[in-house]
């Protein structure tokens, strides 16, 4: 094959989502998966020696519009694109209003009234969800992506025992009968809680805590053994405590069942322990995306950097928090409906270029495996 | 059990609050069942004053009221002038007649509102959903009375149904299949006035119960887990819905019955309607009140089902927590 002359035919930038066209001299057209080829800076491209893990979740061009009460349209997701292997854990980072909960239930196709996918494509495990039925998400929904919801005091059904909502869930998918469901829905139960499940079992919402609530919710996303998890703020209306038994349930679970995971946070600090990989958010859009560990040491968009100062850390590492002080990102995110012309970060970045105010930056590939899109390194 | 214990001594009460009060209304009412007697010249004034002093009628009112008590207790619940016999046995036949009536309507109103208001709920704002509202709106505007005689009308004039009564001449020496085809013939028209006159009512206020449990969190993550449509709608949706509508259960008890009175003259049916009419006119006064009493004691019965049925539909209700 390398003795032919190939011809690589490049769809205009962001590379990541373009499709890599590779026609051989035998006529024959091969498809890339991005990953497999590089763009190299002379316009050249850069063939890896051996494919890449097909990613489980394919997401390119994700744009969302939701509906406001007057029924016009506004943009909140805009051209996200990312990938998920089997077993990975991706993060999402960032404020509030920035599309995180969004996209998620965009992947599951559970955007609310009026919320649309306008373009893009979402492949899981070779099939595209952004055109499938009704019928084929309720099989696909719970049993091979299941979400774990936030606000554990509200996703659970206020008038039946929690041992039958997670049955339910098993009910819709293996199609059992019901009491094979309840014993499987105790098993799922067991995973996270330890002892008495009998008990738990028979209890309904209201008899039990905000942090047995949210162990519910997960035994419910994970009773069918879904291939991908998408939690969204998991701890968000839990205390520091139980916030922290759920994030090591999560962090086993992941190690034990080799689950992937979608996790959606505004709070840089719980991503840390759980994801590999993660996406930053802002206005809709992914600004930066990068390994976990290498992002947070060393993070490109100014809005991670300043995300990540505000996040409380030892003394030693930030001479603020000695203070009793964080550095705070100045205003706040723009009104979807209302974007500048430009970057949608230029009103509150510190490092703002004159260009920032003319057009939206491009994908940039400072270093391998990262993605950022900001002038300051080219865009 | 508490729960139970308090709602039947709460009935109780109201029962011996809405006795005094007929009581007393009858007694402010102008007018006596001897009034007639009083005018006929072949009566003598006499025979007038014997007959009030044997029903008691010269008695101040408490005394009476404590008399017709005692003939409550005895299960006489007191005694009509005009048939001259203890008012219970009378009603007793009446009150199952509007019992039949009233319950079967109940049953058939929710059993067509709880499917169609469901349907329009889950296709909120589209097509269906619009007609399905415009049409109750429109029903809600055509009073029970023309509804009851448009269908009489249409009775006479094609001959499907009878016209009145509860059974055929004969009745008696028919089998058992074909007395019950009967007096389903018979039922038939009351019911279709008291159903339709209902529907609109309720088909609302399922589907706005519906609609507001179809928004909340809970089913947006059972649709996220993917739980079939349909099993969402009724085993998550509605009886999360089902509360408010229970209530109303209770209250429908009490309108259809008011209605029921109301077609039971219009169509004849020998229910408490007739009998109550009859009784009005007549100032025949223990008939009317225990007319009253019966009605009121099917309203409490209907609304204690409604209370067993809330009690049994919420756990927060059951364990006294919310």
């Amino acid at each position: 094959m390398a003795t032919h002359p190939v011809h690589f035919d490049l769809s205009p930038p962001p590379l990541h989502t373009a499709r890599l066209v590779c026609s051989l001299a035998s006529g024959k057209t091969l498809f890339l998966a991005p990953g497999f080829a590089e763009a190299q800076p002379g316009g050249g491209c850069l063939l890896h020696g051996r494919p890449p893990q097909a990613a489980l979740l394919r997401v390119r061009d994700l744009t969302v519009q939701l509906a406001t009460d007057t029924g016009a349209a506004i943009p909140v997701v805009e051209a996200v694109s990312f990938d998920i292997a089997a077993g990975e854990a991706v993060g999402i980072l960032g404020e509030s209003g920035c599309g995180k909960t969004t996209t998620a239930l965009a992947l599951l196709r559970l955007l609310p009234p009026g919320g649309k996918i306008v373009r893009g494509s979402i492949e899981f495990a070779g099939r595209e969800l952004v055109t499938s039925g009704e019928r084929e998400l309720e099989k696909i929904r719970g049993a091979e992506i299941s979400l774990i919801f936030q606000e554990p005091g509200i996703a659970l059904h206020p008038m039946r025992r929690v041992g039958d909502q997670v049955g339910e869930v098993i009910h819709a998918h293996r199609g059992w009968n019901w009491k094979r469901c309840r014993e499987e829905a105790a098993t799922a139960l067991a995973q996270v809680f330890s002892g008495e499940i009998s008990r738990i079992s028979e209890a309904y919402p209201h008899q039990l805590s905000g942090g047995q609530r949210q162990r519910v919710l997960i035994a419910q996303a994970l009773a069918c053994r879904p291939a991908l998890v998408i939690a969204d703020e998991p701890t968000a209306s839990l205390d520091a405590t139980t916030q922290a038994e759920i994030l090591a349930l999560i962090k086993d679970l992941k190690l034990r069942l080799g689950v992937a995971l979608l996790l959606i946070s505004h709070n840089p600090a719980i991503l840390a322990g759980l994801a590999d990989r993660i996406l930053v958010m802002y206005s809709g859009r992914v600004v930066e995306e990068g390994p976990l560990e290498r992002v947070y040491r060393a993070p490109l968009h100014p809005y991670t950097k300043g995300l990540l100062a505000s996040m409380p850390r030892g003394a030693s590492e930030s001479p603020a928090a000695g203070k009793g002080k964080l550095p705070a990102i100045s205003g706040s995110p723009p009104d979807p409906a209302r974007l500048p012309p430009g970057c949608p970060f230029e009103p509150r970045c510190p490092d703002r270029l004159a260009i920032c105010t003319t057009r939206g930056p491009a994908e940039v590939q400072p270093e391998a495996a990262r993605r950022v899109w900001c002038f300051k390194y080219g865009g | 059990m508490r729960f139970l214990a308090g709602r039947l001594l709460h009935g109780l009460f109201l029962l011996f609050g809405v006795s005094v009060l007929s009581f007393l209304f009858v007694a402010l009412a102008p007018g006596s069942f001897l009034d007639e007697m009083r005018l006929s010249p072949q009566i003598s004034p006499e025979t007038v004053g014997a007959l009030r002093a044997q029903y008691g009628l010269d008695r101040p009112l408490p005394v009476r009221y404590a008399r017709w008590v005692r003939s409550v207790l005895r299960g006489e619940l007191g005694f009509s002038f005009a048939y001259n016999t203890p008012a219970a046995p009378l009603l007793r036949v009446r009150a199952r007649n509007t019992l039949v009536l009233t319950g079967s309507a109940t049953l058939l109103a929710w059993a067509t509102a709880i499917p169609i208001g469901v349907w329009a709920a889950a296709r909120k704002g589209r097509v269906v959903d619009q007609l399905t509202t415009a049409s109750a709106t429109a029903l809600l505007a055509v009073p029970d009375l023309l509804l009851a005689l448009g269908l009489l009308l249409l009775a006479v004039r094609t001959g499907w149904f009878p016209t009145g009564g509860m059974v055929s001449l004969g009745f008696e020496a028919l089998g058992f299949g074909a007395k019950v085809k009967d007096a389903a013939r018979h039922l038939t028209l009351p019911v279709v006035t008291l159903v339709v006159g209902t529907l609109p009512v309720l088909v609302k206020h399922v589907r706005a119960a519906l609609i507001e449990v179809l928004d909340s969190a809970f089913l947006r993550a059972a649709r996220g887990h993917g739980i079939p449509r349909r099993r969402l709608l009724f085993r998550y949706a509605l009886p999360a819905a089902a509360n408010p509508l229970i209530s109303l259960f209770g209250f429908s008890v009490g309108a259809l019955l008011s209605t029921s009175l109301l077609v039971e003259v219009v169509m004849s049916w020998p229910g408490l309607g007739p009998l109550l009419l009859e009784a009005i006119l007549a100032r025949d006064l223990y008939l009317v009140i225990g007319a009253v009493m019966f009605s009121t004691v099917f309203l409490l019965a209907g609304n204690l089902l409604a209370d067993v049925l809330l009690y049994a539909n919420d756990p927060r209700i059951r364990t006294g927590e919310r």
